[in-house]
Parts: C-alpha cells; sequence; structure tokens
C-alpha cells in the first residue's frame, strides 16, 4: 500500500531489465525482418534474397550484419533513459516505446529508400544496378542496410521522448 | 564432459552475479533508530518503513502529502548534505551548470538498490545526511527512488536552487526550478509557474530534464522544498500538481497501435512483391 519505488529484491530489477532487452530484440528483429521484405519490394531490380544465399561470402556478410543490428538494439535497450522504479509490466511491455521504434524504423526506411533512387538518378556513372551481377557486392549491400536498420532502431531506442 | 563444463561456467556465472547483487547491501542508516510493532522510526519520530501516514516519512495520504524526511536536513537541521550542495554553488555560478552537476552527483553516486537489499524492509526512507555520510565515507551510496529525490532535492536547496520533490504511480523525483533551461523540452509548471525541470536520478544514463512518459501529459503532486522543521505538522488540504503544458502527449503511444499498424504495412508491402513476381 503506497510503497514508493519497487518492493523487490535487486536481481527482480536485473530480471526485469533482461527481460525488457529480450523482448525489445524480439519487437526489433521482427522489425528488421519485415523491413528486409520491405525493401525487397520497394527496390524491385535489385533481388537481394535471391542473390545473398549464391554465394558463403554474402551469406557471412548477412549474418555478419544481423549480428551487429542486434548488438546495437541491446545497447540502445540497455543504455535507454529509465527511470527505476517504475510499474514492472509497463517497464517490460513499454508500447510507447515500441510505437516509437516502429514509426521511426518505418519513415527511415522509406526516406532511406528515397535517397537511395535520388543518388542513384544523380549519379548515372555509377550504375547501382550493377550489384547484381556478383551475390558478394549484394551480400556488402545487405550487410549495410542491417547495420543502417541497426543504426535506426539504436536511435530509436535512446531517443529521449 | 563439456555439458559438466558448460554447467560449471553457468554456475560460476550465476555466484558472481549474486556476490556482484549483494554488494550493493552496504548501507547503513547512521542516526538513532526505534523500532515500534516492526516498524522504524527516528529521532524526530518520522516513521522510515513507511511514507502513507501522518508519521510516515512523506506524510502521504489520498489526497495530499509532505516530504517531511527532507525537512531533517535542511534549516537548523541542515548539515552534510546541505554544505555539500553549497560546495557545488562555490565550483559552479552558473546555475544550470550547477543543477547539472548536482544531478549527476545525485544519478552516479546513489546506485539504485531496493530497500529490502539494503535493509530488510520493503520500504526504508534514508534521511539526505544519511546517504551523504555514506557516500563521503564509500564514495557511493545505495537507495531507492525516494532516497535519491530528497538527496537531490535537499542538496539544491545548498546551492541556493529552489527544488520539489515529487510524487505519483508508486515513483517520486526531485524537481529543479531552471526557467531558462533550453536542454530539455519539457518544463514543468507547478500551480502555474513555468520552468522546472524534471530531475530523474534513478537511471543511470538519463539526463537533466528527461521524464518518465507516466508523468507527461497529466498533473503530478509535488512539494516545494523550504527551510521547514522537521515536525510532524499537517501536510497542507491540497498538494501543488506540477503539469507539462507542452508534452507531446503521454498517452498517445500508450496502445500497441500504431506499432501493430506498421508491422502490418511492412508486411503487406512485402507481399505485394512476391505477387507481383508469381504472375511474371
Amino acid at each position: 500500500m503506497f510503497e514508493i519505488g519497487l518492493a523487490t529484491p535487486y536481481w527482480m530489477v536485473v530480471l526485469m531489465w533482461v527481460a525488457r532487452i529480450v523482448v525489445l530484440v524480439f519487437i526489433c528483429t521482427l522489425l528488421a525482418w519485415l523491413g528486409i521484405r520491405a525493401l525487397d519490394a520497394l527496390t524491385p531490380n535489385i533481388r537481394e534474397r535471391e542473390h545473398i544465399g549464391e554465394s558463403p561470402l554474402s551469406t557471412g556478410l548477412f549474418i555478419a550484419g544481423f549480428f551487429i543490428l542486434v548488438g546495437l538494439v541491446i545497447h540502445g535497450a540497455a543504455t535507454a533513459h529509465t527511470a527505476v522504479g517504475i510499474s514492472p509490466v509497463s517497464f517490460i511491455f513499454d508500447f510507447r516505446t515500441w510505437g516509437l521504434v516502429a514509426v521511426s524504423f518505418a519513415i527511415s526506411l522509406l526516406v532511406g529508400i528515397a535517397i537511395l533512387k535520388i543518388v542513384d538518378k544523380l549519379t548515372p556513372k555509377i550504375p547501382f544496378l550493377s550489384i547484381n551481377k556478383d551475390p558478394k557486392a549484394v551480400g556488402i549491400y545487405v550487410f549495410g542496410y542491417l547495420i543502417f536498420f541497426g543504426l535506426i532502431l539504436h536511435a530509436a531506442l535512446t531517443t529521449p521522448l | 564432459m563439456k555439458k559438466k563444463q558448460f554447467l560449471l561456467a553457468v554456475a560460476a556465472v550465476v555466484v558472481g552475479a549474486g556476490i556482484a547483487a549483494t554488494g550493493y547491501a552496504m548501507a547503513t542508516p547512521s542516526a538513532d533508530f526505534h523500532e515500534l510493532g516492526g516498524e522504524v522510526y527516528d529521532d524526530w519520530s518520522v516513521f522510515r518503513t513507511r511514507s502513507y501516514g501522518d508519521d510516515g516519512f512523506y506524510q502521504l495520504s489520498d489526497t495530499t502529502f509532505r516530504p517531511v524526511i527532507a525537512f531533517e536536513s535542511l534549516g537548523d537541521e541542515a548539515a552534510l548534505a546541505y554544505e555539500m550542495g553549497q560546495e557545488f554553488a562555490a565550483d559552479y555560478a552558473d546555475p544550470e551548470a550547477r543543477a547539472e552537476a548536482l544531478f549527476r552527483f545525485v544519478r552516479d553516486r546513489v546506485r539504485y538498490t531496493p530497500d529490502i537489499d539494503s535493509f530488510g524492509y520493503d520500504e526504508f526512507a534514508q534521511n539526505a545526511d544519511e546517504l551523504a555520510e555514506i557516500i563521503s565515507k564509500n564514495g557511493v551510496g545505495a537507495g531507492d527512488c525516494e532516497d535519491s529525490a530528497v538527496l537531490l532535492a535537499v542538496m539544491c536547496r545548498g546551492a541556493g536552487l529552489r527544488s520539489a520533490i515529487a510524487v505519483g504511480n508508486g515513483h517520486t523525483a526531485s524537481l529543479i526550478y531552471l526557467p531558462d533551461y533550453d536542454k530539455t523540452s519539457t518544463l514543468f509548471e507547478i500551480n502555474g509557474e513555468a520552468g522546472w525541470v524534471w530531475a530523474e536520478a534513478t537511471g543511470s544514463n538519463n539526463p537533466l530534464g528527461w521524464a518518465p512518459k507516466e508523468f507527461l501529459g497529466g498533473e503530478v503532486a509535488v512539494y516545494e522544498i523550504s527551510d521547514e522543521t522537521a515536525e510532524l505538522r499537517a501536510p497542507p488540504a491540497e498538494p501543488a500538481t506540477a503539469v507539462a503544458p507542452q508534452s507531446s502527449g503521454g498517452t498517445s503511444f500508450s496502445l500497441p497501435s500504431p506499432f501493430l499498424l506498421i508491422i502490418l504495412v511492412l508486411f503487406l508491402l512485402s507481399l505485394r512483391r512476391r505477387r507481383r513476381r508469381r504472375y511474371t
């Protein structure tokens, strides 16, 4: 009754923190997976998902990119601004942060694709579609945008809103 | 064999984490305490093991509160915490830089530790001087939200800054009056007076001015700290209230609907490509 702060032991606070991070990692991985599919759909001339498995190096770069993405998400979730002591449920299932992450992610994805297309038009001597010729090039491209997704998610997780 | 090594490694990590966690339970009250019916009260007859009631450390009721524990370290009772605040005033001429330094001091030196670990009670509030003494001896202290809030509010008073204590939703924090502070988008108004900055010192990455969403978009009960005596007089009939008028709306993202909408949009986008490929 009227208790101020958490009446739970420290290890419970640590468990709550870990649970929050794990939940956010799953949420962000879901977003990233959908983001890859959406990027694939919005850049129909670059067939990432078809080429990525053709080269072990590309596959390795894809896995490496995902690791960096997950690392950025964990770093963002662990270092976000937090009021320790609020309700455990709202601490773990923070719908406001989920919404913020999703909105930031979707908008950044669309802006990223728009910029990609604009830069492609502005640099006719650098044909972006030539990456289709080599699966390794596609792998590096995918590696880059996984880090791009990771940075967006990290920024959304640590924003002071 | 490998399984055994793995289990040993897990056990070592768990034991290590346990030792680290119990290392936080080092705070001990410095003043004289008395026990009555399983509860603890101090020399000012303030009960430290509960926030509510006429003699609770926050004198909290359904309608109002008065953080009497803060007044144990102010006015005639001012001691170490107040003096530490005065030292900050000597070191930082600019009030905003002073407030930031005070905030960082409390945020970084008070490690969030539930009272059950430190004192064996679900609730146990330390007054500002007790916590300041532990910090001056050990470099760091242990406490939860009321301990950080009270210490910061008292040190701010010592540093010549106006401060207040807010309480709501089972949580408490300080506010500092900095009307020209432009590093936050959320300035609170207390009874119509704008310029109060939320000081959430419980999270080790929080900047001064960041406020938890639970306290945005609504009214929060607050009490401005002054040099009152620590006697148990009745709290005001109605507490002052703090509101964040320019907040972006604390409830707009309280439901998962924006998240689910984006998931749906991204999913539909990816289906569009698949369908197109299937028919071409």
